[in-house]
């Protein structure tokens, strides 16, 4: 959760005598601070005496008391804030009395410190007319406060010098116009606040302020669980478990039924403790669904929205992984969600006709007859994982290898299933995607499993636009460089992926495949490099063996080719 | 052919004509039409056979569970298209892949239009044939086009064959379809490019019953077969018993060599795609530009296909025929767009000839002759033959200008003459005026020859010598030369006599002036005696008063003197001029008569007109008489030239002979006029 709430500084000028403190750059005594900051933060004769080798006692306790008057220090040595600020980057307050125009700004987020000051020459003539009243606020003495107009520049408050007991000053018209910008985000964990607006500077006019990040310690957990219950009560059932907010799904866009995320507001916002925010909008709220029944309108409305969003056909087996891949990793996964079945699914497109064939197309006048289970309905978040299953064919002596969406096949298992009957002594891997980590990792795996079956098998890639990377990678598994799409096909690229083989009695085989052999994943959490007997998961494929005749020349050129 | 007698009139084209008999002629090639044309009955009834489809039949089939895939060629049969609309209307899910024209036809529209259809419709070029599959009727495929009487040949196909229709429609579907629409109620079907196919989908092997290939796939001796049927373009590779190919003007040479080695070629229409059929079995091969679609038939197709085998052929393929045999009969010959029948008489016309001479028009034939058609019993050749004519672009031949300057310089000549004999009659009637008080009678004769010169030349001006023969010529410029010099005695004549009437006229005057100038001679003496005497008295007088003595001289004396010296001088003075009087007339007395002709002189005395650096001749000028070219003009025809060539050019056939000769004579080519 995420918000940026924003208020009014009540800001004042005044022209005071008052004793200031401007930072410097002084590195020997920030070496001092630095290593008292190492020692406890305790600033003490003898880590003086250490730093400053020969110094008697009686000059470490001068600099110590020196050291507390710039208020670097307590009167025990132990490092006051100002101190550890200067053990970092050994800025050191230098005091000095004068007159001044000081700008002080006020709000609960920050209390009351300086927000600018300007040294001024003091004159007599100066005070006719104008009556000193004391000055209300006070502003802090702990801090350093770097200018609005030139944060470089930072001053601390030390004191008003008095004469008889209030600060007095000169109350000066102001128009400046100064806002408190504060940003919380629970997920980063970060609480910053800014001022941000226009300062009016005499003879100047209004400058813009330059904003100066600030961090703020806040118990974000407890704030992001007090507005979950409070500030959205309207909006769903805040979660503090998950810290999700559950809704309905026609409460998300379809942007943040995709992301996950949505954005409340404008509304009033409460802070307990330091304000109220009026206009403040909460965003990146983490927002699921309410139920099982939410969660299967995100989902369709999920699905609907991707079909449109990319408009081409799209096989059963497509829309499968497509409807997965949306569940996969996010709050959907808690429900079980199902994907309707075919047929009822294209129904839901006829005022939609586009989608509609789009979808009907792909399956009716698919080569392969589907299984009639891929035309059911799929449900994600079960726990059961789907068998692997024989397709029938409709192409003549067509030999079959199935593997379902989510199941977990080895690679040594489909290895086994392609060339069960046929030791592949020269084997090509036409496949328009080997690239990335993940899959040549797993063609590797594949490299290997198939050597098991013949260690001498040569292999052959061809692979759509492969980088100087990943030739070098497959070079190194399989012993050559992949030849490219564009230098085999041209521009008539094969949309499947096919797997040809001539086995140790020189017969010949093709498989075409609905999808990649690399393009399972596994449990990278618990196993970061696979083997033959790692579970994949994988997502729909089909693989079907054709007569050498069945398949495109440009690919049946293979067989021919280093005879 | 006989030469003719020449034809009268202007000289044109001679029309000729020649008749030869052709009876006894063959042809070595030629398609017969001999038999009426095949009508198909067969219906497809059983599950897996072969026949004609009605709507009737393809109205039957019902749909399976799943859905229906429907083929539409570029002619699908009309009963698949009403099967098609009435399907749809149930509802069921139809996958229909149709040519790249297809979409704005009346079928379209109305299952567009439909409410309850669901038509997913992909467009792909060129689809080989129409088909259904997915009826519970059996899947068919309609391989030929819509039949000449209605209906289609279709072919229930088995299950192999419908297995491999479906792969095949799968194939075309989505690796060859250019783009896609489906029905949505909308008026008419919205189409956009077909989207990627989802999956690869395998080739149909080549065991298959049904297959798709592209031509240069199409391997012939799957074709081969004891009968085969070449509907189209083509001729088997190998030999056959029997071959049915369309009747054409193309192959014949083709065709001759496969009924030499025993072949019997025919052609019965059978609309049917290419097809051949035997003991190894039977194949139907649907194709267009870009597939070809092998269909191999299973016994009871094969058996159905057999059986419309006609026993008498439409058309045969025959070789050496005689035309006479042919006689009535449809023919279709080697190299002929369409077929005939033979001709009775064939009339050919020829090129015109254009003859060397004009004579030769009446006897030149072409030295080739068209060859007849090939079916006509007899022929005649009709032909023109055209007189020889100048070249464009001649001119008149240089003697028709020479003898066009003679003529101008006769007519000049009788010109000058008449000139000459006006001038005449201008100065006789000057004498008559001023000189006849002195000529007198003399001048009656000369009327008398101007009257007779005038009508000489009268004759003589209206002759053209170019037209006259040489002898014509010799007498007239003979007359011509004899009035010439009769007209110059006329002027010399005249001249003469005015000369002598000139001198009368002035001698006479000569002699009163004299007689006036003596009387005034001695008018004058006698004053110069007068004027001589008071000169001397006054120069006597003025001695005399230079005589008295200065002093004596009164106031008077020189006003006195004064004057007497001018009366001295003026005294002087007249004597000075009568003197001189007297001696010109003196003069002018003791001159003889010297006699001045008027002519020449002008009035004014001035100088004679003209450049006075051109010495005038001494004499009058003679009229030259013109002279002739040597050659004569033709008496016939226009003589012109054309690059150095002459040529006779004649307009009538009457004047041939003459022309001939004229042409000769004047080594000219004898053409006609245009």
């Amino acid at each position: 959760m995420r918000t940026e709430l924003r208020a009014k500084v009540q800001t004042t000028r005044w022209a005071a005598f008052a004793e200031l403190a401007w930072m410097e750059r002084r590195p020997e005594i920030g070496i001092l601070c630095q290593r008292a900051a190492k020692e406890a933060g305790v600033v003490s004769p003898s880590l003086i005496q250490q730093v400053v080798p020969g110094l008697p006692s009686a000059g470490a306790l001068n600099i110590i008391a020196q050291l507390k008057m710039l208020g670097l220090c307590d009167g025990h040595g132990a490092l006051t804030p100002l101190g550890r600020e200067a053990a970092k980057d050994h800025e050191v307050p230098i005091p000095e009395q004068g007159t001044y125009e000081l700008w002080i700004g006020e709000h609960p987020v920050f209390g009351c410190r300086l927000v600018h000051v300007d040294r001024i020459e003091a004159k007599g003539d100066d005070r006719r007319g104008y009556d000193p009243v004391r000055i209300p606020p006070v502003p802090d003495r702990s801090i350093a406060t770097p200018s609005a107009l030139d944060p470089k520049e930072k001053v601390v408050f030390r004191d008003f010098p008095r004469a008889n007991g209030n600060p007095v000053g000169i109350r000066r018209n102001d128009s400046s116009n100064l806002e408190v910008r504060w940003e919380l985000d629970s997920e980063t964990e970060t609480s910053r606040w800014s001022l941000v607006g226009i300062l009016d500077i005499p003879g100047k006019g209004p400058r813009q302020a330059i904003p100066v990040q600030i961090d703020l310690e806040v118990n974000l957990e407890l704030l992001t669980d007090h507005w979950g219950h409070e500030t959205l009560r309207q909006e769903g059932q805040w979660d503090p478990k998950m810290r999700r907010l559950r809704i309905r799904a026609e409460q998300a866009s379809e942007a943040e039924k995709r992301s996950f995320r949505k954005a409340f507001g404008p509304r009033e916002i409460d802070v307990p403790g330091v304000a109220t925010f009026k206009g403040a909008t909460l965003s990146d709220v983490a927002i699921a669904p309410a139920n099982q029944q939410e969660s299967q309108a995100w989902a369709t409305a999920m699905l609907h929205s991707a079909l449109a969003k990319e408009q081409q056909y799209r096989t059963r087996q497509q829309v499968r992984s497509l409807f997965a891949q949306q569940i996969d990793g996010t709050p959907l996964e808690e429900f079980e969600t199902v994907l309707k079945p075919h047929e009822e699914l294209i129904s839901e497109f006829d005022s939609q006709p586009e989608l509609f064939w789009e979808l009907a197309a792909p399956v009716d006048l698919s080569p392969f007859l589907a299984a009639s289970d891929d035309l059911q309905a799929l449900r994600i978040g079960g726990k059961s994982t789907p068998p692997i299953t024989q397709f029938s064919s409709r192409t003549p002596g067509g030999e079959t290898v199935s593997v379902s969406l989510g199941s977990r096949l080895t690679m040594r298992e489909l290895v086994g299933r392609l060339f069960a009957q046929a030791r592949p002594r020269k084997l090509l891997l036409c496949d328009r995607h080997v690239r990335g980590e993940r899959s040549l990792i797993l063609l590797q795996v594949f490299v290997q499993e198939v050597s098991e079956v013949n260690p001498t098998c040569q292999f052959h890639i061809w692979t759509d636009s492969p980088s100087v990377d990943d030739i070098a990678a497959i070079n190194k598994y399989i012993g050559q460089p992949p030849k490219s799409y564009q230098e085999v096909f041209g521009k008539n690229r094969p949309h499947d992926r096919y797997l040809l083989a001539v086995d140790h009695q020189g017969a010949k085989h093709a498989w075409q495949m609905t999808n990649s052999l690399l393009h399972p994943s596994w449990a990278r959490a618990a196993i970061s490099v696979p083997d033959g007997n790692t579970p994949l998961r994988w997502n729909d494929m089909l693989a079907v063996k054709l007569p050498i005749t069945s398949i495109s020349p440009d690919i049946a050129r293979w067989f021919g080719e280093g005879k | 052919m006989t030469t003719e007698t020449l034809p009268i009139g202007p000289i044109g084209p001679i029309s000729r004509e020649k008749e030869i008999d052709r009876a006894d002629s063959i042809v070595s090639t030629a398609w017969v039409k001999s038999g009426t044309p095949f009508i198909a009955e067969t219906q497809a009834t059983g599950p897996t056979d072969f026949g004609r489809s009605g709507a009737e039949n393809v109205g039957n089939a019902k749909t399976e569970s799943g859905p229906v895939l429907v083929m539409l060629s570029e002619e699908p049969p009309p009963a698949l298209c009403e099967w098609l609309l009435k399907q749809g209307m149930t509802g069921s899910r139809i996958y229909l892949l149709a040519t790249t024209s297809w979409g704005s036809n009346q079928l379209a529209k109305e299952l567009c239009n439909s409410r309850t259809a669901r038509v997913l419709v992909r467009r792909a070029p060129d689809l080989p044939c129409s088909a259904i599959h997915g009826v519970s009727g059996g899947d068919t495929i309609w391989p030929g086009p819509t039949m000449s009487t209605g209906g289609s040949w279709c072919l229930r196909l088995d299950s192999a064959q419908s297995d491999a229709l479906r792969q095949l429609f799968l194939r075309l579907f989505w690796y060859h379809a250019e783009d896609e629409a489906w029905t949505s109620g909308k008026r008419q079907f919205g189409f956009h490019a077909a989207k990627e196919r989802p999956f690869d989908v395998p080739l149909l092997p080549e065991t298959s019953s049904v297959r798709l290939l592209e031509p240069f796939e199409l391997d012939s001796r799957n074709l081969a077969g004891d009968i085969q049927y070449v509907p189209g373009v083509g001729l088997p590779s190998t030999s056959t018993r029997q071959l049915f190919m369309p009747p054409s003007g193309s192959l014949h040479s083709e065709l001759g060599a496969f009924a030499s080695n025993g072949t019997s070629v025919s052609w019965t229409s059978l609309e049917l795609p290419r097809a051949a059929w035997g003991a190894k079995g039977a194949i139907l091969v649907p194709a267009t530009t870009q597939w070809i679609m092998p269909i191999r038939l299973n016994p009871g197709q094969h058996q159905a296909l057999e059986n419309l085998v006609p026993t008498q052929p439409e058309w045969s393929f025959r070789q050496e025929v005689g035309i006479v045999a042919l006689e009535g009969l449809e023919v279709w010959l080697p190299n002929e767009q369409t077929p005939r029948r033979p001709l009775g008489e064939q009339t050919l016309c020829l090129p015109d000839i254009r003859c060397s001479s004009i004579r030769e028009c009446m006897s030149s034939e072409p030295t080739s002759w068209s060859p007849p058609d090939p079916l006509a019993m007899s022929v005649l050749y009709r032909w023109k033959n055209t007189p020889p004519v100048i070249p464009n672009g001649f001119q008149n031949d240089p003697l028709v200008g020479e003898w066009e300057r003679a003529d101008s310089q006769w007519q000049a000549c009788i010109k000058a003459l008449e000139v000459k004999l006006r001038e005449g009659e201008s100065v006789l009637g000057n004498m008559q005026r001023s000189l006849s008080k002195w000529l007198g009678g003399n001048l009656l004769g000369f009327g008398q020859s101007k009257e007779q010169l005038a009508k000489g030349l009268e004759e003589c001006r209206q002759v053209k010598p170019s037209v006259m023969s040489r002898k014509e010529l010799i007498e007239v410029t003979d007359k011509l030369k004899v009035l010439a010099s009769r007209l110059q005695t006329f002027a010399g004549d005249l001249s003469k006599s005015k000369r002598e009437g000139e001198e009368r006229q002035q001698r006479e005057q000569w002699e009163a002036d004299r007689a006036r100038d003596r009387q005034l001679l001695e008018e004058n003496k006698t004053n110069l005696e007068e004027a001589h005497r008071n000169e001397v008295g006054l120069a006597e007088k003025l001695a005399e008063l230079d005589k008295t003595p200065v002093d004596d001289r009164d106031t008077d004396w020189k006003p006195r003197r004064q004057k007497t010296n001018d009366e001295l001088a003026k005294a002087r003075s007249i004597h000075k001029k009568l003197k001189s009087e007297v001696d010109s007339l003196q003069t002018k007395l003791n001159e003889q008569f010297v006699f001045k002709p008027m002519e020449g002189a002008s009035k004014s005395g001035a100088a004679p007109k003209g450049n006075k650096f051109v010495p005038q001749s001494p004499s009058e000028p003679a009229v030259a008489i013109p002279a002739f070219p040597l050659e004569e003009l033709p008496s016939v025809g226009q003589l012109l030239i054309h690059q150095k060539q002459r040529y006779l050019a004649i307009a009538k056939w009457e004047e041939l002979d003459a022309g001939e000769r004229e042409a000769t004579r004047l080594k000219s080519k004898l053409v006609a006029k245009e």
